[in-house]
């Protein structure tokens, strides 16, 4: 689980981790520049895709699927052990991470928050 | 499961669309979406960046395509009758006929980019029925979107549910 937030001031998305998930993550937070944020997702069924290649961090199948992979060429951060509360963000390609799959307590208001600060091309 | 693959925008919006005007926009998963248009989810997620943003784009191409068209025929007709007549058979019709009305009453109160497509549709609707219905033509936009609705309810369709 992890909480994510929009700072306006400083033009950042933050994703801090909770609790034990700091751990499997191998991070505290994330903090990505809105510019780089396509958008928020509520995606239960990504956590069924197959995850590639582990690069950092934690892969208990089923249980937990917690920090870097690497699949079909593309970038992935997840931390995510409850699919039905999974929001994928889409990074632009100058990140880091092309996508991030995070649980969250409220898709529907992280979905809400992340689209409403997006700016749309 | 494969690489992803080159796919035809186009078509992933028209799939898209039949989709998001049968189940509306929040009985419409990723899942579905990524079945019903063949599309490797990250490469949905690549070009389109989010569901809400691939549902801006489905409504933005109904209007350009489907919505202003059939306008712009509708204002062609001076005839009261034949204009309401046509705007009933025709409005927000075609393959993902109804999406416009869903979107209008399901997200446009959460979504101010969608609150102002359907504005959009609608004021295009009035336009269209201003040279045959002059000062009335908002009413009779009304009463098009109405009997729209009403066809809808009316009108069960045969699609499998989820």
């Amino acid at each position: 689980m992890a909480l994510i937030s929009v700072d306006r001031e400083r033009g950042l998305l933050t994703v801090e981790f909770q609790g034990l998930d700091k751990l499997w993550t191998f991070k505290s937070r994330l903090e990505i520049p809105l510019a780089h944020v396509r958008g928020a997702t509520h995606d239960p069924g990504m956590a069924r895709e197959p995850k590639g290649i582990r690069v950092g961090g934690t892969h208990f199948p089923g249980v937990i699927t917690a920090g870097r992979f690497r699949r079909d060429g593309e970038r992935l951060f997840w931390d995510v052990k409850n699919p039905d509360k999974a929001v994928v963000v889409e990074l632009a390609d100058a990140e880091t991470y092309d996508r991030l799959v995070i649980e969250v307590d409220d898709p529907r208001a992280t979905v809400a928050l992340v689209e409403r600060s997006v700016a749309r091309d | 499961m494969g690489r992803p693959r080159a796919f035809d925008t186009d078509q992933a919006i028209g799939t898209a669309a039949t989709l998001f005007a049968a189940h509306g926009y929040e009985g419409t998963s990723v899942d579905d979406l990524v079945t019903a248009t063949g599309i490797h989810r990250g490469s949905l997620y690549k070009v389109f960046g989010s569901k809400r943003s691939l549902h801006l784009t489905v409504l933005r191409n109904h209007l350009d395509h489907e919505i202003h068209p059939a306008t712009a025929a509708i204002a062609t007709l001076t005839d009261p009758e034949q204009a309401l007549t046509t705007a009933i058979a025709s409005y927000d019709n075609g393959p993902a006929a109804g999406l416009l009305l869903l979107a209008a009453a399901e997200r446009a109160r959460h979504d101010r980019e969608v609150a102002a497509l359907v504005a959009e549709g609608i004021a295009a609707l009035e336009d269209a029925l201003r040279p045959s219905h002059g000062d009335a033509a908002p009413r009779m936009a009304s009463t098009v979107l109405g009997a729209r609705l009403r066809l809808r309810a009316a009108r069960p369709t045969a699609s499998k549910e989820h």
